[in-house]
Protein backbone atom coordinates (compact mmCIF):
# COMPACT_ATOMS: atom_id res chain seq x y z
CA UNK A 1 0.00 0.00 0.00
CA UNK A 2 3.13 2.49 0.95
CA UNK A 3 4.55 1.79 -2.28
CA UNK A 4 1.09 2.14 -4.34
CA UNK A 5 1.23 5.55 -2.70
CA UNK A 6 4.24 6.96 -4.86
CA UNK A 7 2.66 4.81 -7.85
CA UNK A 8 0.04 7.72 -7.91
CA UNK A 9 2.40 10.36 -8.97
CA UNK A 10 5.40 8.29 -10.57
CA UNK A 11 5.49 9.05 -14.46
CA UNK A 12 4.86 5.28 -15.90
CA UNK A 13 7.50 4.01 -18.29
CA UNK A 14 7.20 2.99 -21.80
CA UNK A 15 3.63 3.06 -24.73
CA UNK A 16 1.44 0.57 -25.03
CA UNK A 17 2.27 -1.55 -28.33
CA UNK A 18 0.10 -1.25 -31.20
CA UNK A 19 -0.75 -5.02 -30.58
CA UNK A 20 -1.43 -4.34 -26.76
CA UNK A 21 -3.78 -1.21 -27.66
CA UNK A 22 -5.97 -3.48 -30.08
CA UNK A 23 -5.83 -6.11 -28.01
CA UNK A 24 -7.36 -3.73 -25.00
CA UNK A 25 -10.11 -2.59 -27.42
CA UNK A 26 -11.55 -5.87 -28.20
CA UNK A 27 -11.40 -6.64 -24.47
CA UNK A 28 -8.58 -9.38 -24.77
CA UNK A 29 -6.58 -8.46 -22.04
CA UNK A 30 -6.59 -9.55 -18.80
CA UNK A 31 -7.84 -7.18 -15.56
CA UNK A 32 -4.02 -6.40 -14.76
CA UNK A 33 -2.72 -6.22 -18.15
CA UNK A 34 -5.80 -3.39 -18.46
CA UNK A 35 -4.49 -1.43 -15.59
CA UNK A 36 -0.99 -1.73 -16.53
CA UNK A 37 -1.87 -0.13 -20.07
CA UNK A 38 -4.42 2.41 -18.76
CA UNK A 39 -2.22 3.32 -16.31
CA UNK A 40 0.43 3.96 -19.25
CA UNK A 41 -2.11 5.76 -21.23
CA UNK A 42 -3.52 8.11 -18.45
CA UNK A 43 -1.00 10.90 -18.32
CA UNK A 44 -0.28 11.04 -22.17
CA UNK A 45 -3.05 13.00 -23.82
CA UNK A 46 -2.10 11.52 -27.45
CA UNK A 47 -2.57 8.22 -26.39
CA UNK A 48 -5.55 9.10 -24.17
CA UNK A 49 -7.01 11.03 -27.28
CA UNK A 50 -6.41 8.19 -29.33
CA UNK A 51 -8.16 5.15 -27.04
CA UNK A 52 -11.53 7.63 -26.54
CA UNK A 53 -11.58 7.80 -30.48
CA UNK A 54 -10.60 4.02 -31.25
CA UNK A 55 -13.43 2.82 -28.74
CA UNK A 56 -16.37 5.03 -30.67
CA UNK A 57 -15.43 3.14 -33.83
CA UNK A 58 -18.31 0.27 -33.90
CA UNK A 59 -16.11 -2.92 -35.38
CA UNK A 60 -13.60 -3.17 -33.78
CA UNK A 61 -12.05 -6.11 -36.21
CA UNK A 62 -11.98 -2.96 -39.01
CA UNK A 63 -9.43 -1.12 -37.29
CA UNK A 64 -7.06 -3.46 -37.87
CA UNK A 65 -7.87 -3.34 -41.87
CA UNK A 66 -7.94 0.52 -41.64
CA UNK A 67 -4.51 1.19 -40.43
CA UNK A 68 -3.36 -1.47 -42.79
CA UNK A 69 -5.06 0.45 -45.54
CA UNK A 70 -3.41 3.68 -44.30
CA UNK A 71 0.33 2.11 -43.86
CA UNK A 72 0.70 1.18 -47.16
CA UNK A 73 -1.17 4.27 -49.02
CA UNK A 74 1.88 5.81 -46.35
CA UNK A 75 4.07 3.73 -47.74
CA UNK A 76 2.90 4.68 -51.16
CA UNK A 77 3.60 8.16 -50.98
CA UNK A 78 7.32 8.08 -49.08
CA UNK A 79 8.36 5.79 -51.61
CA UNK A 80 7.41 7.47 -55.29
CA UNK A 81 9.10 10.48 -53.50
CA UNK A 82 12.53 8.86 -53.23
CA UNK A 83 11.89 7.62 -57.04
CA UNK A 84 11.46 10.93 -58.30
CA UNK A 85 14.41 12.40 -56.50
CA UNK A 86 16.20 10.07 -57.36
CA UNK A 87 15.45 10.06 -60.92
CA UNK A 88 16.37 13.41 -60.91
CA UNK A 89 19.78 13.10 -58.94
CA UNK A 90 21.04 10.01 -60.77
CA UNK A 91 20.39 10.10 -64.11
CA UNK A 92 22.00 13.44 -65.46
CA UNK A 93 21.46 14.33 -68.85
CA UNK A 94 24.67 13.45 -70.91
CA UNK A 95 22.92 14.43 -74.28
CA UNK A 96 22.43 17.82 -73.43
CA UNK A 97 26.06 18.12 -72.47
CA UNK A 98 27.55 16.86 -75.33
CA UNK A 99 25.02 18.58 -77.78
CA UNK A 100 26.56 21.88 -75.94
CA UNK A 101 30.04 20.98 -76.14
CA UNK A 102 29.32 19.88 -79.88
CA UNK A 103 27.64 23.57 -80.56
CA UNK A 104 30.25 25.17 -79.06
CA UNK A 105 33.40 23.33 -80.79
CA UNK A 106 31.12 24.09 -84.19
CA UNK A 107 30.79 28.36 -83.30
CA UNK A 108 34.92 28.60 -82.88
CA UNK A 109 35.68 26.18 -85.86
CA UNK A 110 33.27 28.30 -87.84
CA UNK A 111 34.98 31.69 -86.00
CA UNK A 112 38.41 30.79 -86.96
CA UNK A 113 37.83 29.31 -90.61
CA UNK A 114 36.05 33.24 -91.20
CA UNK A 115 38.91 35.06 -88.96
CA UNK A 116 41.33 33.10 -91.63
CA UNK A 117 39.87 33.62 -94.10
CA UNK A 118 39.51 37.81 -93.96
CA UNK A 119 43.27 37.23 -92.42
CA UNK A 120 44.25 36.05 -95.84
CA UNK A 121 42.64 38.27 -97.79
CA UNK A 122 44.09 41.40 -96.74
CA UNK B 1 8.20 -5.92 -41.96
CA UNK B 2 9.94 -2.50 -41.41
CA UNK B 3 8.16 -1.81 -38.58
CA UNK B 4 9.92 -4.95 -37.41
CA UNK B 5 13.16 -4.11 -38.78
CA UNK B 6 13.42 -0.89 -37.26
CA UNK B 7 11.78 -1.32 -34.33
CA UNK B 8 15.34 -0.47 -31.95
CA UNK B 9 15.55 3.07 -33.55
CA UNK B 10 14.19 5.53 -31.73
CA UNK B 11 12.06 8.35 -32.78
CA UNK B 12 14.49 11.04 -32.70
CA UNK B 13 17.22 9.06 -34.55
CA UNK B 14 14.35 8.01 -37.39
CA UNK B 15 13.98 11.58 -37.72
CA UNK B 16 17.75 12.77 -37.72
CA UNK B 17 18.30 10.22 -40.40
CA UNK B 18 15.48 11.66 -42.31
CA UNK B 19 17.13 15.41 -42.27
CA UNK B 20 20.71 13.94 -42.75
CA UNK B 21 19.45 11.47 -46.13
CA UNK B 22 16.27 13.64 -46.74
CA UNK B 23 14.69 10.32 -47.70
CA UNK B 24 10.97 10.47 -47.10
CA UNK B 25 11.15 6.55 -46.01
CA UNK B 26 12.79 7.01 -42.87
CA UNK B 27 9.78 9.52 -41.91
CA UNK B 28 7.32 6.63 -43.31
CA UNK B 29 8.97 4.48 -40.85
CA UNK B 30 8.35 6.91 -38.29
CA UNK B 31 4.82 7.92 -39.05
CA UNK B 32 3.52 3.96 -39.70
CA UNK B 33 4.23 4.08 -35.76
CA UNK B 34 1.68 6.77 -35.08
CA UNK B 35 -0.78 5.44 -37.47
CA UNK B 36 -3.48 3.87 -34.87
CA UNK B 37 -3.16 6.88 -32.56
CA UNK B 38 -3.90 9.29 -35.13
CA UNK B 39 -6.75 7.19 -36.34
CA UNK B 40 -8.04 7.07 -32.97
CA UNK B 41 -7.62 11.20 -32.29
CA UNK B 42 -9.42 11.98 -35.61
CA UNK B 43 -11.83 9.79 -34.43
CA UNK B 44 -12.31 11.47 -31.03
CA UNK B 45 -12.84 15.04 -32.76
CA UNK B 46 -14.52 14.06 -36.50
CA UNK B 47 -16.58 11.24 -35.13
CA UNK B 48 -16.25 9.34 -38.59
CA UNK B 49 -15.13 6.51 -39.96
CA UNK B 50 -14.22 7.77 -43.60
CA UNK B 51 -13.51 11.32 -42.06
CA UNK B 52 -10.78 10.14 -40.11
CA UNK B 53 -9.06 8.33 -42.46
CA UNK B 54 -9.18 11.16 -45.09
CA UNK B 55 -7.81 13.60 -42.12
CA UNK B 56 -5.30 10.65 -41.53
CA UNK B 57 -3.89 10.74 -44.75
CA UNK B 58 -4.40 15.15 -44.73
CA UNK B 59 -1.93 14.84 -41.79
CA UNK B 60 0.52 12.40 -42.95
CA UNK B 61 0.67 15.14 -46.26
CA UNK B 62 1.43 17.32 -43.93
CA UNK B 63 4.01 16.18 -42.25
CA UNK B 64 5.65 15.30 -45.11
CA UNK B 65 5.73 18.75 -46.79
CA UNK B 66 6.38 20.62 -43.55
CA UNK B 67 8.60 18.59 -41.07
CA UNK B 68 11.75 20.01 -42.90
CA UNK B 69 10.32 23.83 -41.35
CA UNK B 70 10.69 23.05 -37.96
CA UNK B 71 12.94 22.07 -35.57
CA UNK B 72 11.54 19.04 -33.67
CA UNK B 73 12.96 18.11 -30.39
CA UNK B 74 9.81 15.43 -29.47
CA UNK B 75 8.26 14.24 -32.61
CA UNK B 76 5.63 12.59 -30.62
CA UNK B 77 4.35 16.08 -29.45
CA UNK B 78 4.47 17.53 -32.12
CA UNK B 79 2.46 14.86 -34.48
CA UNK B 80 -0.11 14.93 -31.76
CA UNK B 81 -0.09 19.10 -32.14
CA UNK B 82 -0.29 18.80 -36.04
CA UNK B 83 -2.89 15.53 -35.75
CA UNK B 84 -5.36 18.14 -33.17
CA UNK B 85 -5.02 21.21 -35.30
CA UNK B 86 -5.91 19.18 -38.68
CA UNK B 87 -8.99 17.67 -36.79
CA UNK B 88 -9.96 21.13 -35.41
CA UNK B 89 -9.43 23.10 -39.38
CA UNK B 90 -11.58 20.26 -41.13
CA UNK B 91 -14.14 20.98 -38.19
CA UNK B 92 -14.18 24.78 -38.77
CA UNK B 93 -14.57 24.36 -42.22
CA UNK B 94 -16.92 21.82 -42.26
CA UNK B 95 -19.71 23.61 -38.92
CA UNK B 96 -18.86 27.49 -40.15
CA UNK B 97 -17.07 29.58 -37.33
CA UNK B 98 -16.36 27.38 -34.38
CA UNK B 99 -13.59 29.72 -32.36
CA UNK B 100 -10.42 27.26 -32.54
CA UNK B 101 -7.23 28.05 -31.94
CA UNK B 102 -4.80 27.58 -34.70
CA UNK B 103 -2.00 30.33 -33.94
CA UNK B 104 0.80 27.60 -33.15
CA UNK B 105 0.66 26.04 -36.78
CA UNK B 106 1.57 29.13 -37.78
CA UNK B 107 5.56 30.31 -38.02
CA UNK B 108 8.31 28.16 -37.03
CA UNK B 109 8.17 26.87 -33.39
CA UNK B 110 10.24 24.41 -30.98
CA UNK B 111 9.16 21.60 -29.37
CA UNK B 112 10.44 20.77 -26.33
CA UNK B 113 10.06 17.25 -24.47
CA UNK B 114 8.76 18.02 -21.36
CA UNK B 115 11.90 18.13 -18.70
CA UNK B 116 10.48 16.54 -15.55
CA UNK B 117 11.62 19.29 -12.72
CA UNK B 118 13.04 18.30 -9.74
CA UNK B 119 10.78 16.91 -7.67
CA UNK B 120 10.79 17.38 -3.83
CA UNK B 121 10.65 14.78 -1.51
CA UNK B 122 7.09 13.71 -1.21
CA UNK B 123 6.14 11.98 2.38
CA UNK B 124 3.05 9.21 2.69
CA UNK B 125 1.55 11.35 5.26
CA UNK B 126 1.86 14.28 2.58
CA UNK B 127 0.21 12.39 -0.09
CA UNK B 128 -2.50 10.48 2.16
CA UNK B 129 -3.46 14.23 3.51
CA UNK B 130 -3.29 15.80 -0.44
CA UNK B 131 -5.85 12.12 -1.13
CA UNK B 132 -8.18 13.61 1.49
CA UNK B 133 -7.83 17.30 -0.07
CA UNK B 134 -9.41 15.45 -3.12
CA UNK B 135 -13.51 15.71 -4.03
CA UNK B 136 -15.11 12.50 -3.27
CA UNK B 137 -15.23 11.26 -6.81
CA UNK B 138 -11.73 12.29 -7.98
CA UNK B 139 -11.17 10.27 -4.18
CA UNK B 140 -12.98 7.57 -5.21
CA UNK B 141 -11.48 6.94 -8.54
CA UNK B 142 -7.99 7.69 -8.06
CA UNK B 143 -7.71 5.22 -4.75
CA UNK B 144 -9.45 2.52 -6.39
CA UNK B 145 -7.28 3.26 -9.87
CA UNK B 146 -4.00 3.73 -8.32
CA UNK B 147 -4.03 1.90 -5.34
CA UNK B 148 -6.42 -0.94 -5.77
CA UNK B 149 -4.85 -1.40 -9.50
CA UNK B 150 -8.65 -1.44 -11.28
CA UNK B 151 -9.83 -0.98 -14.78
CA UNK B 152 -11.42 2.29 -15.69
CA UNK B 153 -14.53 -0.43 -16.67
CA UNK B 154 -14.45 -1.88 -13.11
CA UNK B 155 -14.70 1.22 -11.70
CA UNK B 156 -17.04 2.29 -13.96
CA UNK B 157 -18.93 -0.88 -12.77
CA UNK B 158 -18.24 -0.06 -8.85
CA UNK B 159 -18.94 3.82 -8.66
CA UNK B 160 -21.62 3.72 -11.33
CA UNK B 161 -19.97 6.81 -12.95
CA UNK B 162 -19.52 6.46 -16.92
CA UNK B 163 -16.44 5.26 -18.43
CA UNK B 164 -15.37 8.47 -20.12
CA UNK B 165 -15.64 10.35 -16.57
CA UNK B 166 -14.01 7.86 -14.60
CA UNK B 167 -10.74 8.85 -16.60
CA UNK B 168 -11.35 12.55 -16.28
CA UNK B 169 -11.62 12.18 -12.75
CA UNK B 170 -8.52 10.20 -12.53
CA UNK B 171 -6.64 12.80 -14.75
CA UNK B 172 -8.10 15.57 -12.79
CA UNK B 173 -7.50 14.20 -9.53
CA UNK B 174 -4.05 13.33 -10.20
CA UNK B 175 -3.56 16.91 -11.15
CA UNK B 176 -5.02 18.48 -8.10
CA UNK B 177 -2.86 16.10 -6.09
CA UNK B 178 0.00 17.36 -6.84
CA UNK B 179 -1.20 21.37 -6.63
CA UNK B 180 -2.18 20.71 -3.17
CA UNK B 181 0.93 18.35 -2.47
CA UNK B 182 2.85 21.90 -3.97
CA UNK B 183 0.62 24.27 -1.92
CA UNK B 184 1.37 21.99 0.93
CA UNK B 185 5.21 22.33 0.35
CA UNK B 186 5.00 26.03 -0.14
CA UNK B 187 3.27 26.43 3.43
CA UNK B 188 5.62 24.15 5.08
CA UNK B 189 8.64 26.31 3.42
CA UNK B 190 7.69 29.57 4.46
CA UNK B 191 6.34 28.45 8.05
CA UNK B 192 10.27 26.79 8.21
CA UNK B 193 11.59 30.30 6.66
CA UNK B 194 10.14 32.18 9.46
Amino acid sequence: MQDDLKDILSQPEGNPSQDQLLKYLKNELEAAEKHELEKQVVDDAFESDALEGLQQVENNEKIEFIVDSLNRELKKRTAQKISARQKRQLKPQWWLYFSVLILLIIIVLVYLFFHKSTDVRL
Amino acid sequence: MSKELYKDINDGELLQRFWQTQNNEWLGILLQRYTLLLFGVCMKYLKNENDAQDCVQQIFLKVIQEVSKYKIDYFKSWLYMVAKNQCLTLLRDKKGKIPVELTETNGRFVYEEQKQEEQPVITDDLLKQALSGLNEEQYKCVTLFYLQKNSYQRISEVTGYPILKVKSYIQNGKRNLRLIIEKKIKETDSGNAR
